[in-house]
């Protein structure tokens, strides 16, 4: 068990984030949104895991786009001590999935 | 043994003035006690047996608010006659033909339950009835093998059940909503590859796939209704997202040993993750016609089971598909490891500070086990409430490793004599009792091996009688245990492969014991503690009559854990695993005699 404190707010907005962005996703399953939804599905355990007493607060939430709420997730659990992988076993895998997601909607953005 | 059942369905059909129930869903309830007793009278039963699945379908339809008393005939005579069918399961368990028997029970209760649907006016709840009558319908019309799919649909089945009385709650519906949308994915995935593989005909697989993107449609409308920001929880909403998110990770957990076709047929039997029973929670309309599509889907699957057409791993049109990668296992709580398995090698010394640390770990999870969350203790002060599950598996951790240090003192002192195993098992329940007792502040932390040792040497003093029974403490002589053949053994350390089978067969039986309901743990580790029944009794505040009854259940129980973890392990092939057998038998001729409560006759007359 590690000394780190658990970034409980920090989860609950992955959760929020991720929520969003799946919720603007187009309807047309594809491989990102797979990718997407296995990162939510981890985000959702962890949330439930490890939950807050605390309200969280999402600025800006209704001028994102799918892009920016995975970005900001993607910052939010960067953010995260590394040394947290003994205690949170999806980490790494949280982090792959939503660096997939993001690098694919930038170069679909790019494709226009 | 069936032949009373048989005739109160017949009265139930044809009898012109039946008894009446006030209250149908009560009966029902009662009456699937009877059959989950019948099924637990025939063998372990795993999540997804199609009775265990019908159980958590009559919580969910228990729980469905406002739902009028249904009057109806009344149950009991069914019930009388089931109960009598488990008893004589259990009188005489050697004679079962336990195919047979598991082949009629679910007929039994697919016939039982359909007729409940039928008398049940509500929509929700026979939606709830419906998903337990297709899992036996699917059970009767096709046996399938276990697979994670299954396993992890019937967790989200279960995880639907607790979701029904918190379900209007808002981060309660978003959590099902987002939990059941990965899932539709992971069916369109499967249902997408089954299609393109010839496994499913085309014009089922094209109106899965449009009804699950409607669902998934109607579940996006849902989660646009939900504002995130303004998500409250409470303690009862945070356990049931638990239970919604384990479900979830273990649905799309990919098992690379699992067949695309054992897959799918899991998401069909399940009416697509219980679309129905989602329907109605969330309450979206425009989530009823993709639902009621989805079921009639998965009835048209049940009733042909063969238009699923199977296809191997590496069949025809595989196009050299990698394997999808495993994501990292799903933890239900927090960090708790999956087992209790001790973390260091048995008998590897520990210095004082590693007894400390651990002596330190068992008391917070002692009392993070047994303290009131309103008033914690002083220990606890401090330590969010979210923390105590991991505190008890740490403390049990703790224990574990404590004992296996010093376990390999038991092989020394019995090996040779004849009745070591006895022995051994009497020691190891009498050292976890001492792991428990040792006070490092009185002691001194570094003298629990000479702690441990003298435990040893007082149960080898103590001895064990022939049937495994601890004697009684006398002053008189004591027979010498001696060696059937008279010679000592060349050395009195155990050998590799005793040790590896001691140090599993302890995390078999800690887990055994771990599973156990508060009410049966508690007085079943306060015997290991060494407590009387006397002093279970006074510190938990029942009668001593109970505490013996609740002991002896409780042993039963993990008899039975040990025998069904070994009937899974040996699958069909009766191989004899030593692991298994050793925890069997620690438990049973260690953990104290395994008898029944004496029964108690009236005065002579």
């Amino acid at each position: 068990m590690t000394a780190v404190p658990m970034p409980v707010d920090s989860m609950a907005k992955v959760d929020l984030l991720l929520g969003q962005a799946i919720m603007l996703a187009p309807d047309h399953w594809d491989d990102t949104t797979a990718t997407l939804h296995e990162a939510m599905g981890i985000a959702l355990l962890m949330a439930a895991q490890h939950p807050t007493g605390e309200p969280v607060d999402l600025p800006d939430v209704n001028q994102q786009n799918v892009l920016g709420f995975v970005e900001q997730a993607l910052r939010e659990v960067q953010s995260w001590d590394l040394a947290l992988a003994a205690d949170l076993p999806d980490l790494a895998r949280l982090r792959v999935l939503l660096a997939d997601v993001r690098r694919a909607l930038v170069a679909a953005a790019r494709q226009g | 043994m069936w032949e009373a059942v048989r005739r109160e369905f017949t009265r139930l059909h044809w009898d012109a003035e039946p008894p009446f129930t006030q209250d149908l869903m009560a009966d029902w309830t009662q009456t699937v006690h009877r059959l989950m007793a019948i099924r637990r009278a025939m063998g372990p039963v795993p999540d997804d047996d199609p009775v265990a699945l019908l159980a958590t379908a009559t919580m969910g339809a228990a729980r469905v608010r406002e739902v009028r008393s249904i009057v109806a005939p009344s149950l009991q005579g069914v019930d009388a006659a089931l109960a009598d069918v488990a008893r004589a399961l259990v009188a005489r368990p050697d004679d079962v033909d336990r195919q047979g028997e598991t082949w009629t029970l679910n007929q039994v209760a697919y016939e039982l339950v359909h007729w409940v649907r039928v008398q049940a006016p509500d929509d929700r709840a026979g939606a709830w009835l419906q998903a337990g009558e297709t899992a036996l319908d699917s059970a009767i019309h096709g046996t399938a093998s276990r697979s994670t799919m299954s396993a992890g649909l019937a967790a989200w089945q279960e995880a639907l059940a607790a979701v029904q009385p918190v379900h209007e709650t808002a981060i309660v519906r978003r959590s099902v909503a987002l939990g059941h949308l990965m899932l539709l994915r992971e069916a369109q995935a499967m249902v997408s590859e089954g299609r393109d593989r010839g496994m499913l005909p085309a014009s089922y697989a094209e109106a899965a796939l449009d009804n699950l993107r409607g669902l998934a449609r109607a579940h996006h409308a849902t989660l646009r209704q939900i504002d995130g920001r303004q998500l409250g929880t409470s303690r009862v909403d945070q356990a049931v997202m638990l239970k919604v998110g384990a479900a979830v990770r273990q649905i799309t957990t990919r098992d690379g040993a699992e067949t695309p076709d054992a897959r799918l047929a899991g998401l069909l039997r399940s009416g697509f993750g219980q679309a129905i029973v989602v329907g109605n929670l969330l309450e979206q309309p425009s989530a009823r016609t993709a639902t009621e599509a989805l079921g009639r889907l998965t009835l048209e699957y049940v009733a042909n089971p063969s238009i699923l057409r199977p296809v191997g791993p590496s069949g025809a049109g595989d196009g050299g598909r990698p394997t999808p990668r495993a994501p990292a296992p799903v933890w239900e709580a927090a960090p708790t490891p999956p087992s209790t398995q001790p973390s260091i090698q048995p008998g590897t010394v520990l210095d004082g500070a590693a007894v400390q640390e651990r002596c330190r770990a068992r008391d917070f999870g002692v009392a993070a086990a047994t303290a009131d969350p309103a008033n914690p203790p002083e220990l606890l002060r401090g330590i969010d409430l979210s923390r105590w599950p991991q505190l008890v598996a740490d403390g049990r951790q703790a224990v574990t490793d404590l004992v296996a240090s010093v376990i390999p003192m038991a092989y020394a002192q019995t090996r040779g004599l004849t009745n070591a195993e006895d022995l051994r098992g009497q020691m190891f329940v009498e050292l976890m009792g001492a792991a428990y007792r040792f006070d490092p502040s009185i002691i001194g932390p570094e003298r629990w091996p000479m702690y441990a040792w003298m435990t040893v040497k007082h149960t080898l003093w103590r001895g064990v009688d022939d049937y495994g029974v601890v004697r009684k403490r006398i002053r008189g002589p004591r027979p010498t245990a001696v060696s059937m053949d008279q010679w000592d053994p060349p050395s009195t350390n155990p050998g590799p492969s005793d040790i590896i089978e001691e140090r599993d067969s302890i995390s078999v039986l800690a887990r055994a014991v771990e599973q156990l309901p508060t009410s049966l743990r508690g007085p079943l580790e306060e015997s290991m503690r060494g407590s009387s029944t006397r002093a279970i009794a006074e510190s938990v505040g029942y009668s001593e009559s109970t505490a013996r009854r609740r002991l002896h259940e409780a042993r039963e129980l993990v008899k039975a854990e040990l025998a069904g973890v070994e009937g899974n392990h040996r699958g069909h092939e009766f191989v004899p695993d030593p692991v298994l057998d050793r925890a069997q038998r620690l438990f049973e001729e260690s953990f104290g005699p395994v008898s029944a409560p004496e029964r108690r006759h009236g005065p002579a007359r």
